[in-house]
Order: structure tokens, then sequence, then C-alpha cells
């Protein structure tokens, strides 16, 4: 009777030990499959198939279809009239520094190395205040706000080509307004002494709107000459290649006919660029 | 014990799915895939300049060293439509990146706020959308819409 007593309490813990046993390999299968599960998830896929590895390949575009180039754009290293030159203007050289831009990612020289310093709705006038100041605009430097004449000098600047008034003439009377283009050029020149300041004429418009009208337009460009002569400035013309006969913007040249009606399409930009080739290089 | 082993298991099981959902499911994207996504469901300006590495720092002051990959696309024009979609190097430059394009954002309102009131307005909804190191920024009337496809490659 012990005999069987002791087999049976042996068999009992036995049976016991085994379901515990059998808990315990289920507790750990579940959490194997749980973390396989897991980690499975969480984790990249290694394989990248789908990522693009950084690369030196230039992408462009114009109005057509994207292309890839396979070999990295360079400034053209070339004695370029343009070299070291900065553009300075409002939301038209804005557009102008977009078809530069997209030139030169293709592989075509334009406009030497020269640079930008563009925003839009800039002018003379709300250039002068302080960075910060209400109803201030500033150019951007690398991402950086600051004044006109200090950016040039960061820039190492050897010309400046201006285009502002646009934002000007419809606000201030023609002597404010070209009191505040002094101011402006005062100080660049003696931020920078040995700069030279070109002074580009405000180009027309396709449509008249208020104030903003092509007579207007050409009676600041006569007071921006003006201005040139008797500051030693050189008055660049570009309007003149932008007209056609009736003294409106050539209607191709014309970015945003159904806008303001201002703005440089490529066609546009082209004309004004061969238009700086022709004064600046080709004529001197 | 069977009643013990049976909760623990139950508990276990909650906690790894709910680490599990969690965590970040974003895989790797193609940015120029989906720069081209979009491109084929909104109206694109007609003229547009695409710009290289270089560009970025002298356009919204990124330096080229913080990205990985991206498309940076603006209207020819000057100052209307921009996609921007950037894959950074980490998420801290990812960090910086997304800082750098709100501040363009806000300089964009400054300048448009009196000189053309209807870009004033499509900036005043622009956003910059952050996904781990992945950032991007849509400047256009269509902007919600491409702001869509581009989360719907994180889904």
């Amino acid at each position: 009777m012990r005999k069987y007593e002791i087999t049976m309490k042996n068999g009992k813990e036995s049976d016991v030990i085994l379901k515990k046993l059998g808990y315990i390999s289920a507790m750990v299968a579940v959490l194997l499959i749980f973390s396989t599960l897991f980690f499975g998830c969480s984790s990249k896929d290694e394989a990248e198939t789908n990522e693009t590895k950084k690369e030196n390949n230039q992408t462009v575009s114009t109005s057509e279809k994207t292309t890839e180039k396979t070999t990295e754009v360079t400034e053209p290293e070339s004695d370029n009239f343009f070299d070291g030159a900065v553009f300075v203007g409002d939301s038209v050289t804005l557009g102008l520094k977009n078809y530069v831009t997209s030139e030169r990612n293709q592989g075509r020289e334009c406009l030497g190395n020269a640079k930008f310093l563009a925003e839009g709705s800039m002018s003379y006038s709300n250039t002068l205040p302080e960075i910060g100041a209400k109803n201030s605009i500033h150019p951007r430097y690398n991402g950086t706000e600051m004044h006109i004449e200090d950016a040039l000098a960061l820039m190492n600047a050897n010309k400046v080509f201006i285009m502002l008034g646009m934002n000007d003439f419809c606000i201030y009377p023609e002597e404010q307004a070209m009191a505040n283009a002094k101011e402006c050029t005062d100080r660049i020149k003696e931020k920078n002494p040995d700069i030279d300041i070109y002074i580009e004429s405000v180009t027309p418009a396709l449509f008249d709107s208020g104030k903003f009208s092509n007579e207007n337009i050409n009676k600041f460009d006569v007071a921006l000459k003006n201005f040139c002569d008797e500051n030693g400035y050189t008055y660049v013309d570009v309007a003149s290649a932008m007209k056609d006969e009736n003294g409106i913007l050539i209607s191709s040249y014309c970015g945003d006919p159904g806008a303001k009606g201002v703005h440089m399409s490529n066609i546009g930009c082209k004309a004004w660029v061969d238009y700086l080739n022709k004064i600046c290089i080709e004529e001197k | 014990m069977k009643k013990i082993v049976l909760s623990i298991t139950s508990v276990l099981m909650v906690l790894t799915m709910l680490a599990a959902c969690g965590k970040s499911v974003v895989t790797d994207i193609n940015v120029k895939e989906v720069y081209q996504k979009i491109t084929e469901s909104v109206t694109m300006p007609k003229e547009t300049v695409e710009l290289v590495a270089d560009d970025l720092t002298d356009y919204y002051g990124i330096e080229a060293d913080k990205v990985e990959d991206f498309v940076a696309v603006q209207d020819a024009c000057g100052y209307k439509d921009e996609i921007v979609i950037i894959k950074a190097v980490d998420d801290a430059s990812a960090t910086e990146i997304a800082d750098l394009l709100n501040k363009h954002i806000d300089y964009q309102k400054d300048s448009m706020k009196n000189y053309d009131p209807a870009q004033f307005s499509i900036l005043g909804t622009s956003e910059v959308i952050s996904n781990g190191s992945y950032v991007a920024m849509f400047i256009s009337a269509d902007q919600s819409k491409m702001a869509d496809i581009y989360n719907g490659f994180f889904k």
C-alpha cells in the first residue's frame, strides 16, 4: 500500500511538474512569436530598393519632362564681365534669377557667376529701415536677412546691377523715391567703395493698372537716368529691349499676362540677358 | 497557476502589440517619385525651375551637407508656387531644415502682404510637414492636394 502510495505520489508530482513545464514552454513560445513579429515589423528594410542614394547628379527641368544629368554642374570658369556681379531687385529680378539658375543647371553659361539679391515687393524705400522694422523688406543672403550693402560686402561684389523702383513710384512722389534711391546707393558705396553701380531701368508692363502705368514707368526711368548722370552711375536701359512698337511689354516676354503683367517669361528673361551681354560686353 | 500564466501571457501580448504599433512605419521614400506623382495630379506652373544642392543654400539657407536627397521646384516667375521635398541626413537636420522652411514662409508672407494679396492668402495656409528625416513644404493653390499625396507615401 505504501509502495503504491509512494508511486501514486511520485506520479502526481510528475504530472504537476509536467504541467508546469508545459505552461512555461507555452509562455516562452508566445514570447518568441511576438518578439519576432515586433522586431520584424519595426525594422527597416535593409534592401532599400526604393531609396535614391545621395548623388551628385543634377536634375533639371523647364516646362518639359524632367531629365537627369550625370555630371556635376560647376560654375563656368571664364573671365566673364559679370563674374563678381550681383543683381539686386524685386520680383521681376527674381524671375531673372530663376531663369539664370535654370540655364546654369542645364550646363549653359549665363551671366558668368553673377549672383542675386532679389525679393518680391522690395523697393529703394522699404529696404532702408532696420531689419525687422514694420513693412521693411530686405534681401536674404544664404537665408539670412540683411541690408543690401552688407550682403554685397559678404559676397565680395565688384559690380551691382540694381532694378528697383516698381514698388516705389506707385507709393511715393518721384522726388521722395529718388531721395530713397540715393540713400540706398550711398550706403552701398560707403560699405563697398570699389563697387561699380549700374542702375537698370524699370521694365514695361503688359497693361496699365492705376498708378502703375507705362507712362509713369517711363517718367520714373527718365528720373533714374538723370540720377545716374548726376552720381556717376551707369544707366542700363533694359526697358528699351522689352517694349513693342506701342511702348508696352512685348506680349511673349510676359510671364503673368493674367495677373500683374510685369514679370518676365523665360523668353523675356533671355531677351534681358541678351541685352545685358550686348551692352556690357559686345559694345564695350 | 494556469490563470496566472494566462494572465501574464495576455499582458505581454498587449504590451508587445502596443509597442510595435507605436513604432514608426516610415520606410524609405523616393522623393522624386513623390514629386512625379504630384506633377501628375495637379496643374503645374507653365515654366518652372528645379534647384540643385547649392541653390538650397542660396534660396533657403539650407546647407547641402544636411540633405541626403531632395526635389525643390519653383515657379519660374519668381514668387509663386514652390515645392520642396527633402530627405535629411538625420532627424536633427530635418528639424533644422523645417525651421528654415517655416522662416521662409514667414518671410514670403511679409513680402506678399501688400504686394499680392492672393499669394499672401496662399501662404497663409502653407505649412511645413515633417516625418522623421523627411521634410516637405508646399506653396501653391493646390497645396492641400500636394500634402495629401506626400502624406500618402507614409501610410
